[in-house]
């Protein structure tokens, strides 16, 4: 145990030390908060691009129609009637929509001229003029009408997921960023693990080592200084998510009809989340740290990695194409087999788990034959290991891994 | 010679020791002792199984066959951190510091991190690179990096030190600097195993030799013993004249042979050369009468020359 320890402390330093690990950790971090903070950005962005308005028409129309929309829009300009405005009109006027009213009946007909005919956003302009329409043309009370066209609709969840669309939408981008984080971390960490591992061998310092200790607390005080590291990257990035994303979660929560932020939360985060997201993440992390350190003993040089590079992205693809379908249907039965899959279930079932209604049963399941699956890595991966940081030269058959493996 | 028939007193014994890789015996038989505190000389060609069985001797490798016994017990993992190694292809950490290199193989050999830092800067003191301790050892010149290697194979003490080809690659100051080393460990009790095609080296550092030839243990012991296996001595006799040729002629088994700078002869182990002396001087004025032993390089390539045959 003290050799582990020796190496996990070492491997801690010298893995702190590199570029690879410095540059993921910063760059993580900055790519955390451009990702949570952009589309908020843009958004924005386009929502007051959309919000921009001028109007065009005869001032009996202009007037009340600019008082139907003054709460949801921005009036630029208020001009005369006029014809079809060239796209020079709406810059000078730095407006990217432009309302042309002319009468019509008992009421007016409305044309909008876009600078894009993306994302029009019309349906926003027909609830605001709806109630000025209707009032125009049967003489109701401007008041009455808008009373009678806000028909009240309570959204009220009725399964075990979540109470409100407020909290469905935060526990959705929860699950979302939570699951980049997941596999950034598993990959990028288990990568360095891999790396370390092939650096020992290109050194030629592979028969130093394992003539001091037991190859086994080599390999295990390398994945023992992954996790660490894994540990300290994602504290980093989770600190750039939560100092990023601090004012966004309280909008997005009033978007969704102004329900407090701590209720909201309450309802989107479940008590599985949090401890079952770090589970998983380290039970990730330890099968393809240790999945990757069997299989960087194996190669002599990293040109050699070419060659079984397929293999090892393989389960990361699919992991991660299928944690995205389970955002959208956590618990279909695909999903719910995939969320028991030994590689593939640290990610699947943490999205089930965050946005899916998972039995606890299914979790525990889950987790008891993955972990009986690292057990297996660990064991095999040992074998291999041991055999494979003194072989140089061709790398084995897979007849020959397999035979190493059994033993 | 250091434990052919008994094994009671050795530091180190590797008895009948075989190792297979798929079809390819590397070592077929291999047997040899150290005794405690002495150097042992592991000699023979390239591929004769030298690394398989210093690999063997610290664990790196298990053994198909045979045992290795240290101080009277079958080695095992737990033995590991008393024993050294050098091996002949070595690397070093780049970007970790000089320093902190060599206290954590003194750390991985059961050493605590007073101690370890210590040693290491012990090491690097007598090795002459303590001015390089904080810097990558990457940065270092590959000598300086060699010195390195070699703290950290000494650094812990170890009881057994194995060093594979440890003078390959190394100028003539730095392998004059591990001679020192080896000279050193020697003194101080340790038991040495190496490995080199230096023969003159392996003379001036080694007690005793294994040679092995073919996975096999071909010949072992000190040089004396060694020499015992050669049945011919080498007469140097200056000049050669008719007169020495004949007397030479009646001595049964002498033959000239060419000895690279002028005509020397060849006489059977059991002649008595101070007798030939008394009979060759009445005859011929002689300037130079020289009996020579052979060399370990003459025995080894006499034994690997057998072997092959």
């Amino acid at each position: 145990m003290n050799d582990v320890w020796i190496v996990c402390v070492a491997e801690v330093r010298r893995r702190l030390r590199s570029r690879a690990y410095q540059i993921g950790v910063v760059v993580g971090m900055l790519g955390i908060a451009v990702m949570i903070r952009l589309p908020a950005m843009l958004q924005a962005r386009v929502a007051e691009d959309q919000t921009r308005i001028a109007i065009a028409g005869p001032p009996e129309l202009t007037a009340p129609v600019a008082s139907a929309l003054r709460g949801t829009y921005t009036i630029v300009a208020v001009l005369g009637p006029r014809g079809r405005p060239t796209v020079q009109t709406l810059h000078r006027l730095h407006v990217t929509r432009l309302l042309a009213l002319a009468p019509a009946r008992r009421s007016f007909a409305a044309t909008l001229y876009v600078s894009s005919t993306q994302n029009p956003n019309v349906a926003s302009l027909q609830r605001d003029l709806g109630p000025l329409n209707l009032a125009l043309t049967s003489n109701f009370p401007l008041e009455t009408t808008r009373r009678l066209l806000a028909v009240p609709i309570a959204v009220v969840g009725v399964g075990d997921t979540f109470a409100t669309p407020a909290s469905a939408t935060v526990a959705h981008a929860l699950a979302f960023g939570l699951l980049f984080v997941l596999y950034l971390v598993v990959i990028l960490n288990s990568q360095l693990t891999l790396n370390s591992v092939i650096e020992e061998k290109t050194n030629r310092i592979a028969e130093l080592l394992v003539a001091a200790i037991d190859p086994l607390a080599l390999l295990y005080g390398k994945i023992g200084a992954g996790t660490v590291l894994a540990t300290v990257q994602l504290v980093a990035w989770l600190l750039a998510a939560m100092l990023s994303g601090v004012g966004l979660a309280e909008g997005s929560a009033m978007i969704h009809g102004g329900a407090a932020l701590g209720g909201v939360l309450h309802d989107a985060i479940k008590p599985l989340v949090i401890p079952g997201f770090l589970f998983l993440l380290f039970l990730g992390l330890l099968q393809f740290s240790t999945m990757y350190a069997a299989i960087g003993s194996l190669v002599s040089r990293p040109e050699e990695l070419g060659s079984i590079a397929s293999a090892l992205i393989l389960p990361i693809f699919v992991a991660f194409v299928t944690a995205f379908v389970a955002l959208d249907a956590p618990d279909t039965p695909f999903v719910v087999v995939a969320s028991f899959v030994p590689l593939i279930a640290p990610f699947v079932m943490f999205v089930r788990i965050a946005v899916g209604a998972t039995p606890l049963w299914q979790f525990l399941l889950s987790g008891t034959i993955n972990l009986a699956f690292l057990a297996f890595v660990a064991i095999a991966a040992g074998r291999l290991y041991r055999v494979g940081m003194l072989l140089y030269g061709r790398p084995p058959s897979l007849r020959q891994i397999w035979s190493t493996i059994r033993g | 010679m250091p434990g052919n028939t008994s094994f009671s007193m050795d530091a180190l014994v590797a008895d009948g020791l075989r190792k297979e890789f798929g079809k390819v015996v590397a070592v077929r038989d291999v047997t040899f002792a150290v005794a405690p505190g002495q150097t042992l000389g592991l000699i023979g060609p390239n591929g004769a199984g030298k690394t398989t069985t210093m690999r063997m001797i610290l664990g790196v490798l298990v053994p198909d066959g045979g045992r290795i016994v240290w101080q009277g017990r079958v080695v095992d993992a737990s033995m590991r951190h008393r024993f050294g190694y050098l091996p002949e292809e070595r690397g070093l950490y780049g970007r970790m510091d000089v320093r902190e290199h060599v206290e954590y193989f003194a750390r991985l050999h059961g050493l605590g991190d007073r101690d370890a830092r210590r040693r290491a800067d012990e090491w690097l003191e007598r090795l002459d690179v303590a001015q390089y301790a904080a810097r990558p050892c990457g940065e270092l010149s590959k000598g300086n990096q060699q010195k390195v290697q070699i703290a950290c194979a000494a650094v812990h003490a170890p009881e057994l030190l194995v060093l594979d080809e440890p003078f390959s690659g190394l100028d003539p100051v730095n392998a004059e600097m591990l001679a020192g080393v080896v000279r050193e460990l020697h003194a101080r009790g340790t038991a040495l195993v190496l490995s080199s095609h230096q023969m003159w080296q392996l003379e001036q550092l080694c007690d005793c030799y294994c040679i092995v030839s073919g996975g096999e243990s071909r010949a072992t012991g000190t040089l004396q013993e060694l020499r015992r296996r050669i049945p011919v001595r080498v007469l140097r006799i200056d000049p050669v004249t008719d007169a020495v040729r004949s007397v030479l002629a009646g001595v049964a088994g002498a033959r000239a042979v060419d000895s690279g700078d002028g005509v020397a002869f060849e006489v059977p182990v059991e002649t008595d050369v101070g007798k030939l002396l008394r009979r060759l001087a009445p005859v011929a004025e002689i300037a130079r009468f020289e009996a020579l032993e052979p060399s370990l390089r003459e025995i080894y390539l006499a034994t690997v020359g057998e072997s092959v045959a």
